[in-house]
């Protein structure tokens, strides 16, 4: 099993990917983007790069045979 | 534009795709080990870490991700940046329940998500429900695809090649490959048709190629035509926005055909290296198809009304008319497209087929039949399937994002059997029904009751939110009666 830790990291990431703490204001580019967009990416990395993390630390590989080919 | 959009080169490409994809189906059918069930539908369980990751993600990508989803981008604008959100979302979820489930199916011969189903709960009445509403949501989900294979043709080929067409013939190539070869010619086609989704999608960059500078431009453009299309989502629109990454989230790690790759694979190791690399996907996939629908906004402002699922072919037409090499990039785009939508039809049909083989007509009227005749009555399956659906597809009424929204509203009410049921040993049968059903009940009564997305939360959230407190109320009600009994019988 993974350990609990990891879910309310997610639930943070996947909070802040939604952007409801931006202030309502004058267009403002980033990266030739809305600044909006390009911090819900930047956080969607950072859950992509959080998941290759916990899948090769946490996630077990005791193997047992297969019951039918 | 000629009247047929890629020419004769752009024709022959296409056809060259197909007749690799039937000579895929006749290797595969070569490479089989016996007719049992578990070879047909899971390919032996034997799927290494490269052919997993690229039938996960040809299957994950489909129709509705190139055609779809560049065209809600179209729509609304870029608030569509939460797709990238969601497709991580439905890779995150499979870690609640997939090295579980994982482990379980190297120790039990579990060919469907229905034979899971009946091994933790034992209950026939909670399969049966479980396995309609699987059915229910990936009809819609195969139809969704079979409809995309249409739009697809007949955008890319300037409207020369009908609509119909071009359903009944890539339809007809995916039954014969998956009848030869089953999960094996389902898993290789897809191995191929995810280099081509990928070569398509370097495509796409190099086609489009938007420096900083051009992508300020077009936002600009936005800001000024469409305000509301560039403009901070209001805080209803941010309900939405996590309701939505909740809902597609769940519903899409629980689609019975990605259940089925969890059983497939040969090892943990092949399946932890094909999630971590599903993981970085949505990046590499959705971002570029949501800039696609974004520039689209500005190259399409002059078409009016047009229908939010052709822009893709639209936009792929006007390239390939502007020089030889957007041509060839564009083309790439197109075989991507077409392989993206036939790589999820394909799983979709299988899926269905084992499902109505092994868990419909294998506990009725087959029952106690050897595994060769189930398989041979679940590709007679796929064929009835197939003929049904088609007759849907040939008369569209509603869009494909319209569809995709559809079944994950039934499909999420499934989710807590697996997610639940792995980790929680309380979790009785009747009151993993109990919690189904009224899942399902509040998901259908929302919108029957004038009463849909409250608060802009999707009614299977809601749904689904019921059903958890249902199932955690029945068990818990269960374990009290249990004990008051016991204490009862000691007193």
């Amino acid at each position: 099993m993974l350990p609990r830790w990891i879910w309310p990291v997610y639930l943070a990431l996947f909070a802040a990917s939604v952007p409801w703490y931006v202030p309502d204001g004058p267009l403002r580019i980033w990266l030739g983007l809305p600044h909006w967009v390009v911090l819900s990416i930047a956080v969607i990395a950072g859950v992509a790069l959080f998941t290759v993390f916990v899948v090769r630390r946490y996630w077990p590989e005791d193997e047992e045979a297969a019951p039918e080919r | 534009m000629s009247a047929l959009g890629f020419g004769i080169a752009g024709l022959a490409a296409v056809l060259l795709y197909l007749i690799g994809m039937l000579y895929v189906g006749l290797l595969a059918r070569r490479a089989r080990a016996s007719d049992s069930l578990g070879d047909f539908y899971l390919a032996g369980r034997g799927l290494g870490p490269f052919v997993l990751f690229a039938t996960l993600y040809a299957t994950q990508y489909s129709g509705n991700s190139f055609l779809g989803y560049p065209g809600e981008a179209y729509r609304i604008g870029f608030a569509w940046v939460m797709s990238v959100g969601f497709m991580t979302a439905i890779i995150v979820s499979y870690l609640v329940f997939a090295p579980e489930l994982y482990r379980a199916s190297r120790r039990l011969p579990l060919v469907t998500p229905g034979d899971w189903i009946d091994h933790r709960f034992g209950s026939p009445a909670l399969t049966l429900v479980a396995n309609l509403v699987f059915v229910a949501a990936i009809s819609n989900y195969l139809l969704a695809q079979l409809m995309a294979m249409g739009h697809v043709v007949a955008g890319l080929s300037g409207g020369a090649v009908p609509y119909w067409v071009g359903v009944v013939a890539l339809t007809a190539v995916i039954l014969i490959y998956e009848t030869l070869g089953g999960m094996r010619a389902v898993a290789w086609t897809d191995a191929v048709q995810g280099v081509l989704i990928i070569a398509g999608l370097g495509g796409i960059l190099a086609t489009v190629a938007p420096s900083p500078a051009h992508l300020a431009a077009i936002t600009e453009w936005v800001a000024a035509a469409a305000p509301e299309k560039a403009a901070v989502p209001s805080w209803a629109d941010c309900v939405t926005w996590g309701s939505t990454l909740l809902l597609i989230g769940l519903s899409g790690a629980v689609y019975p055909q990605a259940i089925q790759r969890i059983y497939a694979a040969r090892s943990a190791r092949a399946l932890k290296r094909g999630v971590a690399a599903m993981a970085c996907m949505p990046l590499l996939t959705m971002v570029p198809l949501f800039l696609i629908g974004i520039i689209s906004l500005r190259e399409l402002s002059a078409l009016e009304g047009i229908a939010a699922d052709q822009v893709m072919p639209l936009l792929l037409a006007q390239w390939a008319s502007a020089s030889p090499w957007l041509y060839v990039a564009s083309l790439a785009v197109m075989l991507a497209v077409v392989a993206a939508v036939m790589s999820t039809a394909d799983s979709v049909l299988l899926t269905l087929s084992s499902i109505v083989a092994k868990d419909f007509l294998g506990k009725t009227v087959l029952r106690g039949a050897p595994d060769a005749r189930l398989t041979r009555a679940g590709k007679v399956s796929s064929w009835a399937i197939v003929a049904a659906l088609v007759g849907v597809a040939l008369v569209p009424r509603v869009t494909l994002w319209g569809l995709i929204e559809l079944k994950m509203e039934i499909l999420i009410q499934v989710a807590p059997l697996f997610m639940l049921g792995l980790h929680w040993r309380r979790l009785t049968a009747p009151a993993a029904i109990a919690g189904l059903v009224a899942g399902l009940a509040v998901s259908f009564a929302l919108p029957l009751a004038g009463y849909a997305r409250p608060f802009g939360v999707h009614d299977g959230l809601v749904g689904v939110f019921a059903n958890v407190v249902v199932c955690g109320t029945w068990s818990q009600l269960a374990v009290i009666r249990e004990r008051s009994a016991v204490s009862e019988a000691t007193a």
